[in-house]
Order: structure tokens, then C-alpha cells, then sequence
């Protein structure tokens, strides 16, 4: 029945005419990435060390580690990153406290993967690598509350992976390239 | 803002440094983090829109997640309408359809979608408010109060380009509706202004995708894939979309069958069985014949040939042949509106 089911919708090819492949669309879709970066003087801040670059490391170790464990997608990566500075550059975390660094990796990653996986585990089973912290199920919620507001509840930014559709339809002559090309 | 993070960061230090004192001790260590960490989160309150702002002055409906009520806000005394979303469960932490709804809600913006002003928390009772700007009346009730206006053929040409708009907007940013019913299309009593409104079961998606299990849209509207659980997309808005077209002008439900096996019997016994080709099991709605719409459905007499054409065109049973809402507009029905909305 499955088998059935994939024969009949040929993978390659996009089930509708979406927006994505005009000019105007692309164009929006350059502006929406522009609205989902961290403020302007992040990297300003982070290399001037007013903000601890050693938190962000520190954060992405686990993250990287957490991702390894459950295999996530690429795109959930990169998603928790997004967060993770766009949250850094406008809340300011206590210096030195190591468990809320913590707890904001967890957040950030459960966020990335609640948009992105189709599969996610619960959030307290995210908690994998030994981490020097574990936080209960109320807790990280309360901080995903945080970063979602702190966000704006803008969650869905747009990664380099959205405009892979269009350069590949450039790079082939505006046309939907086969199947085979994209493998 | 930026005294009121810093402010903020001051305090936290503050009280961080005494919570620190406790920390050695491994036992408390989990207990213990677990309530400093709510303090923490408390002192980012500047963040966190909290739901006293606003009032619930009545309760209006009853959706999946949650009630839908009538508030104002406090300060403002402006009018808004409340959409309640429950998390039923901590160790989820926040669902993740809620965070797949708000935030395709927020990077929404179009006259006839409906606006999404802010997210408003109730840590207390694990649940986030939206707050919609208010609009009294829908689709239905417009109807039912209103019979002169919504049967004025300008009003429901009118009703019909705002909602394609909409949908348009919404199919041009991948989504898809997936409940689109007279009741979730609010009208502003003024300008006649339409907005599409209750996204409960908005999704991205990315090409094609198979039913999910719990989707549940009133099956009234119900395009035929979606009845028989096959692949869809985007033409499932316009079928539903089709409907209320009709029911704009006959002033009843198209297809209200009470089950969905006979929804399906009663599309074909409108529309045309489709025959499928000899020997194969294919999903598709291959060969489909179309039966004349006017004939099969008496109440359409008055609805001139070229919205009866572009209706046959929305209820095209073969998904792949119905006509995408952004077709839809540049169809010969709108020739003669004047360019409003």
C-alpha cells in the first residue's frame, strides 16, 4: 500500500507550484533570514568579550552531543544555534552560572527539534551526555516559555537548507532538477 | 529595554550568588535547581507577557487545545479575542503543534488573514493565550443575520476573492489551512472586510504529506483525498473553499452528509463517480467526468455561468486538475469587481 503510495508521487517533483520559485518570493525569503538573526552587535559583543564566548562553546558542545545520541536532522543543528545566539543577544544570562547555560542548551535544542523532527523525545530524556546538570520537566518548560518570548515566538527561520530549492532550479535552467541530480 | 535586561541580569546575579550556597550538597543539588531555576525564570518577566493584561469577559467556543474566549485588555480597553492552548504534559515540555502554530501565525501578515497581536503566558495554569485582534462576527453567522447582504451576488464575489486571497497568501508560504469553514472566516461588520482565523491545524509542509492520524476538519468541507486518506496538499483548501461558494449562494451546506464514507457517496452522486483504470489500484481519481454542476445542484441557477465554470473548477474531484487559489483569481468571475480589498 505504501509502495503504492510513493510510485504515484513522484519525489522529484514538487506536488504544487510553489511560491518559492519566483523572484518576488525569493526576494521575501532574503528578508525573513535578516529577521531571524541576532542583533547586529552580537559578534561585536562576543569578541570584544563583554558576552562569554566560553558559554556559547560550552552550550553547543552538549548540543552536538545530544544530536549525535538521537540522531536528529542537520537542520536541528542549526536551528538550536539560531536560538541560542538570537536568545543570547537579548537576554542577558548570569556570569558564571553554569546551569543555566545548561538549561538553555536543553531549551534550545528541545525548540529546534520540536519544529523540525518528526519524532521528538521528551524533554527530559533530551538530557543525554552526562550532563553536569539535569533539570526537570517543569523547568525546562518554563525556560522554553522564556526563549519562545524572548524570540518573539519566531521559530521559523529561514536556513541556508530553504534556499537550496531555487539555486538548484538555477544552476538547471528553471527547471525542477530530476531526482537523480539532487542525490 | 535594554535597563530593563540589565536591571533584570542584576537581580538574577543577586539572588544566583545566595543560591549558590546550597549547591555543594548533591542531594538538594536536583530539587534545589528546579526551584532557583523558576526564580531565575521569574526574573525574566520583562520577557514573559504575562495573561493578567488581559480580562476573559465570556467564553465563545471550544477548540482542541483549549476554550476560545472574548477579553479585552485591561489597560487599553481594547477588544480581543483569546485562543487558549493547553500543554497536557510537563515532560513534553510546550507541544510542539503549538510551537509550529504561533510561530507560522507570526510570520503571517495580510489584510484578510487574521492578526495574530501576541502571546500571552499562564505559567500557573500550563498554557499560553494568543490574542487575536476581535471580530464579532463569522461567515455563518453573517449569513444567518444577514441574509440580504450575503445573498447579494457583488457581497459573495466580494466574500469569495477575499478568502482566495487569503488562502493564496497562505499556499504561497507552504501552508496549509486544512479547516476552512464558513465558521473560521470572520467578518469585520464595517468594511466587509473577510479574514481567514483559526489555524489550529495549519502546518508547513514541504511538497506532499500523508494524513496524520488525529487531523480531524469537519468533513463537510472535506476534499475526496482527504476522505479516502490519500496523499494531499494544497487543493484541499480550494475543494473547501468550492463549497462555501456554493453555500454562499444556495444558502446550505453543499455536501453535510454525517459520516464521512457518506460524504464521499454524496460528492459522487453530485459530481460523477470517477471510474479508475481496469486492473491497477491506483489512489488517483484518474479518470474523472464531471456532471453538469447547475443541473445537479437546483439552488445554483442564480450564480452566473462564470462563477458556475470556476466553482466546477474548485470541485474537481482529481486533486492534481482543481484549480489553485492563485488561478482562481485571475478567473473571468472577478473580471467585473471593482479591485477593493
Amino acid at each position: 500500500n505504501n509502495q503504492n503510495m510513493v510510485s504515484t508521487f513522484d519525489r522529484s517533483e514538487p506536488l504544487i507550484n510553489l511560491a518559492l520559485q519566483s523572484e518576488e518570493s525569493f526576494g521575501l525569503m532574503i528578508e525573513r533570514e535578516r529577521e531571524h538573526l541576532p542583533k547586529d552587535d552580537y559578534l561585536k559583543r562576543l569578541r570584544s568579550g563583554e558576552l562569554d564566548l566560553g558559554v556559547r562553546r560550552e552550550a553547543l558542545d552538549w548540543i552536538w552531543k545530544a544530536h549525535a545520541h538521537y540522531n536528529f536532522g542537520p537542520l536541528s543543528v542549526y536551528l538550536s544555534m539560531n536560538y541560542l545566539d538570537r536568545f543570547l543577544s537579548v537576554y542577558e544570562l548570569p556570569r558564571g552560572k553554569t546551569w543555566t547555560v545548561q538549561l538553555l542548551a536543553v531549551a534550545c535544542l528541545s525548540l529546534a527539534t520540536k519544529v523540525e523532527e518528526t519524532k521528538v523525545p521528551m524533554t527530559v530524556d533530551l538530557q543525554v551526555g552526562e550532563p553536569k546538570f539535569v533539570f526537570e520537566g517543569k523547568t525546562i518548560q518554563r525556560m522554553e516559555l522564556l526563549v519562545l518570548s524572548a524570540l518573539k515566538w519566531r521559530m521559523q527561520a529561514c536556513t541556508p537548507c530553504s534556499f537550496i530549492d531555487y539555486f538548484l532550479r538555477k544552476i538547471n535552467d528553471d527547471q525542477f532538477p530530476s531526482g537523480s541530480l539532487i542525490s | 529595554m535594554s535597563t530593563a535586561l540589565s536591571l533584570c541580569g542584576r537581580n538574577l546575579v543577586g539572588f544566583l550568588s545566595i543560591a549558590c550556597f546550597n549547591l555543594a550538597d548533591p542531594q538538594i543539588l536536583l530539587g534545589f535547581l528546579s526551584v532557583a531555576s523558576i526564580d531565575f525564570l521569574k526574573g525574566g518577566a520583562v520577557l514573559l507577557i504575562e495573561m493578567d493584561k488581559y480580562k476573559k469577559t465570556r467564553e465563545i467556543g471550544y477548540g482542541g487545545f483549549g476554550n476560545v474566549y472574548q477579553g479585552c485588555n485591561r489597560v487599553t480597553n481594547e477588544n480581543v479575542t483569546l485562543k487558549e492552548l493547553w500543554f497536557p504534559d510537563e515532560k513534553e515540555g510546550v507541544p510542539s503543534v503549538v510551537i509550529k502554530e504561533i510561530s507560522l501565525l507570526k510570520e503571517m501578515e495580510h489584510s484578510n488573514i487574521v492578526r495574530l497581536l501576541e502571546v500571552v503566558s499562564a505559567v500557573n495554569e500550563n498554557s499560553v493565550y494568543l490574542v487575536y485582534e476581535d471580530m464579532e462576527c463569522d461567515l455563518q453567522k453573517f449569513m444567518n443575520d444577514c441574509p440580504k447582504i450575503a445573498k447579494d451576488p457583488d457581497f459573495i464575489k466580494r466574500f469569495l476573492q477575499q478568502i482566495l486571497c487569503g488562502l493564496a497568501y497562505y499556499h504561497s508560504h507552504n501552508i496549509l489551512h486544512q479547516d476552512l469553514k464558513p465558521q473560521n472566516m470572520w467578518i469585520d461588520r464595517f468594511d466587509y472586510i473577510l479574514k481567514l482565523a483559526d489555524f489550529g491545524w495549519a502546518r508547513a509542509f514541504g511538497g506532499s504529506f500523508k494524513k496524520i492520524g488525529y487531523l480531524d476538519v469537519t468533513h463537510w468541507y472535506k476534499a475526496p483525498e482527504l476522505l479516502r486518506c490519500q496523499q494531499f496538499s494544497t487543493p484541499v483548501d480550494v475543494w473547501s473553499v468550492g463549497c462555501i461558494f456554493a453555500e454562499m449562494v444556495t444558502r446550505r451546506p453543499l455536501f453535510a452528509e454525517f459520516s464521512e464514507v457518506h460524504q464521499l457517496l454524496k460528492i459522487f452522486s453530485i459530481l460523477g463517480t470517477p471510474t479508475w483504470p481496469e486492473g491497477t489500484t491506483s489512489h488517483l481519481f484518474a479518470n474523472c467526468y464531471s456532471k453538469d454542476l447547475a443541473a445537479a445542484v437546483p439552488g445554483l441557477v442564480t450564480l452566473e455561468p462564470a462563477g458556475i465554470d470556476l466553482l466546477s473548477k474548485m470541485l474537481c474531484i482529481n486533486p492534481s486538475g482543481r484549480i489553485t487559489a492563485h488561478d482562481a483569481l485571475k478567473h473571468a468571475y472577478f473580471d467585473n469587481i471593482e479591485f477593493e480589498v
